[in-house]
């Protein structure tokens, strides 16, 4: 269970959130998918680390920023895997629901809390699996200095980006988050409202929220 | 004779796990683009992964956590160093294998640089200097050389592994100094075979230990936040492993593949449901 002599998970994961709330909104006019990150890196820390505003604010902030930058609908569907095949289209909506809400559960404590770490732009190529995506390199610098490379697999539709996939230390998130869910739909031979409801009883619980020091 | 006749063994376990590892694959059925590693053994692997939560949670994080909160993280570095310092022999046997220069140039200027301004290894000066640590074991070199992981392998204590990488290891064995210390013809007398198992063991242990210690926090947060942590670590550990093994960037990294047929999927019900109210807007139950 250990993982030799690499950055903790918890440290990707902050860093994915950084370059989440980074991905704020793509202006319609900026066809460069750099330029979009970065101006939702920009917005998503300025909304969202803004002190002045309540948890519910800040939680709808942080959902509409989900919803226009990030093609949920693909990572919604890439996650279940086979399982999404045939999958009832009121239980895909539910679970769809719910993954968002497990996403601001475990990335939004990132940016209300974001210290000033900085975000740039190494390297923008098309992506090496598949020509229709983008892959934006950037890196995350850390309170400590160290540099934290993070990819982002950005595709373009209906004229805008969307954000399909972030990439950390060779990690993928939506790899990361298929892997498990389609273990525990294996399991239960496909139940996907089972594993909805798994998710709902532990967000109920509060238990993807990031411990912090 | 002991000894020797151990090492035999563990060899040819090694190498019988590496041919089996060099078997086709089946495809996973839950495989789209990105393959997940095949786990036939998943029963056996899961109560052994349980297994090892149990030794951790009664044992091994008892220890990791105090050393991680009383011991300055200075002597913990000290430590760790010294560990990876050890561990140079096998990670450039391993570098030469896979004919990679520029680990082989990294693997000698950390040496150089550590053991003069590092003072003998004590302090990891080289990482400052642009050659920060890596490690390469023969597992990696049997990637390298296109040999795939086989099947996920969860081993007591060691944790993740696969039938490539546990065969590695074993091989490993062989290319550790520390293995032949005292001599190796005189392994099989007791007193130095004793020698040379203490320091292997107390390399294993404190180089454990130190990983333990210094990942309690997100090992906590990995486990909290599953619903299924085995499945998790498994991917973690796979993805980790063929970023290690293409010595990876971010842009080289084990990227899922969106086929062509999914993303085109998409883009035909885009165009179908235009005017139509987004999906996955509904309430959730």
């Amino acid at each position: 269970m250990v993982r030799g002599g690499r950055r903790p998970f918890a440290t990707v994961v902050m860093t994915m959130c950084f370059y989440l709330a980074a991905a704020g909104s793509a202006a319609a006019e900026d066809k460069d998918a750099g330029s979009f990150l970065v101006s939702l890196s920009q917005r998503a820390i300025a909304e969202l680390s803004d002190q002045s505003i309540g948890d519910a604010e800040r939680q709808q902030r942080f959902r509409d920023l989900l919803e226009t930058n990030f093609d949920m609908r693909a990572i919604g569907r890439f996650v279940l895997g086979v399982y999404a095949r045939g999958a009832d289209p009121s239980e895909q909506a539910a679970f769809l629901t719910t993954f968002k809400e497990v996403l601001a559960q475990r990335f939004l404590p990132y940016f209300r809390d974001y210290r000033g770490e900085a975000f740039a732009i190494d390297e923008i190529k098309p992506d090496p699996t598949n020509p229709k995506l983008s892959l934006v390199v950037s890196s995350i610098t850390l309170e400590n200095g160290n540099k934290l490379p993070v990819g982002w697999r950005i595709r373009r539709a209906n004229g805008s980006f969307k954000i399909i996939d972030v990439v950390a230390e060779g990690v993928s998130l939506a790899i990361t988050f298929r892997s498990e869910y389609t273990s525990v739909l294996k399991r239960s031979n496909g139940d996907l409202p089972g594993l909805t409801a798994e998710l709902r009883a532990k967000l109920a619980s509060g238990g993807f929220t990031p411990e912090r020091d | 004779m002991r000894f020797i006749r151990t090492w035999l063994v563990a060899a040819i376990l090694a190498v019988s796990l590496s041919a089996c590892a060099s078997q086709p694959q089946e495809q996973d059925e839950t495989a789209l683009g990105f393959q997940e590693i095949p786990d036939p053994l998943e029963p056996l692997n899961r109560t052994v992964f349980d297994l090892n939560l149990l030794v951790d949670d009664l044992l091994i994080r008892p220890i990791a956590e105090p050393y991680s909160e009383l011991v300055p993280i200075f002597v913990q570095d000290i430590i760790r160093n010294l560990v990876r310092l050890a561990d140079t022999p096998v990670s450039m046997a391993n570098a030469i294998l896979q004919g990679d220069l520029d680990a082989m140039e990294n693997i000698t200027a950390r040496l150089l640089i550590n053991l003069t301004i590092g003072v003998g290894g004590l302090f990891d000066v080289a990482a400052d200097s642009g050659y920060p640590y890596r490690s390469e074991d023969f597992g990696q070199t049997l990637g390298v050389w296109g040999v795939d992981p086989g099947f996920y392998l969860v081993l007591p204590i060691f944790g993740p592994s696969s039938a490539r990488d546990a065969g590695g290891k074993v091989v490993d064995i062989f290319f550790d100094p520390l293995t032949y210390l005292g001599g190796f013809e005189l392994a099989g007398i007791d007193g130095r075979y004793d020698e040379a198992r203490t320091a292997s063991t107390a390399k294993t242990l404190a180089g454990g230990l130190d990983l333990r210690a210094r990942n309690i926090d997100s090992l906590d947060d990995l486990r909290r936040d599953s619903v299924d942590f085995y499945a998790r670590v498994r991917s973690l550990w796979h993805q980790n492993r063929q970023a290690e093994i293409r010595n990876g960037e971010p842009g080289d990294a084990p990227l899922p593949d969106f086929p062509d047929d999914f993303l085109d999927d998409l883009e035909d019900e885009e165009e179908a449901s235009e005017d139509a109210p987004a999906e996955g807007d509904a309430p959730a139950p």
